[in-house]
């Protein structure tokens, strides 16, 4: 999975606006990011993809509101050292489309079902 | 057939509904994405979560659903076609929603490639393997 992952992860502080966070996932084009506190990068605090965002705005909640305030803050993590198919089955066990990867308990990134999903790598997985 | 593999009434949204509108019957019915149709219930287009978060990224909270969403490409069926054949128009142009519309082009139902990924899918293909129709 080490190959696959994200790096650098795409990462918000938990004080980040709801519009700073949908600004991040389209300019990075990604379907979620990570929320990390800058001052203990290891252990991210959530994470808040783009269903989230429309979760918020379903609330009416303001473009200003923290990320902390509507992020999703169970994180399904995998090690970095697992196999693929480890992956596969929590994002079909949890129905989630990304997990957070870490390696040694330390955060390193990030992978989606969309990674999952590229061709040569859904041989490695069959 | 297609018609077998529509499990459920499709989700719409009018041409005319705000990027909001559609974020709150997204989360209310707890889906990804929306048909967009015109006042007579034909498709004009899909508007997916993505498109909202765009949206919100450009303080388009206002704007309306075919602005934002994707109006163009659009892949449609009728009921009565055939598995096989729309795989592979979904497949030649890379989309990942087929807009199912009846005789009067009023939208069915929507499929995802993912809902052609059962068994009842599986076995058609299968069947096709074996027993090739006539006319190919």
């Amino acid at each position: 999975m080490r190959d696959l992952i994200r790096k650098p992860p795409v990462t918000v502080p938990p004080t980040a606006t709801l519009l700073e966070a949908a600004e991040t996932l389209t300019s990075h084009g990604v379907g979620a990011v990570v929320v990390v506190d800058p001052s203990n990068p290891d252990k991210p605090l959530g994470i808040l993809s783009e269903r989230d965002i429309v979760k918020a705005i379903s609330a009416k909640m303001p473009l200003s509101t923290p990320v902390e305030a509507f992020m999703s803050t169970d994180l399904v993590t995998v090690e970095a050292e697992e196999p693929l198919s480890r992956a596969a089955d929590l994002m079909w066990m949890y129905n989630i489309r990304h997990l957070v990867v870490v390696e040694r308990g330390k955060f390193v990134g990030v992978i989606s079902v969309r990674d999952l999903l590229e061709p040569n790598r859904r041989r490695q997985l069959c | 057939m297609i018609k077998n593999y529509i499990k459920r009434p499709p989700i719409t949204i009018g041409r005319d509904a705000t990027v909001e509108e559609a974020a709150a019957l997204m989360a209310e019915k707890g889906v990804g994405s929306l048909a967009i149709v015109d006042e007579r219930g034909r498709p004009v287009g899909i508007i997916t979560e993505r498109d909202v978060v765009k949206a919100v990224a450009r303080r388009a909270l206002e704007a309306k659903v075919v602005e934002v969403g994707t109006t163009s490409n659009l892949l449609t069926a009728s009921p009565e076609d055939d598995e096989y054949e729309v795989l592979k128009k979904m497949r030649e142009r890379r989309v990942r929603h087929l807009l199912v519309v009846d005789k009067e082009g009023k939208l069915v139902g929507v499929l995802s490639t993912r809902d052609f990924l059962e068994d009842a899918a599986l076995r058609a293909l299968g069947d096709k393997v074996w027993w090739p129709p006539p006319e190919e």
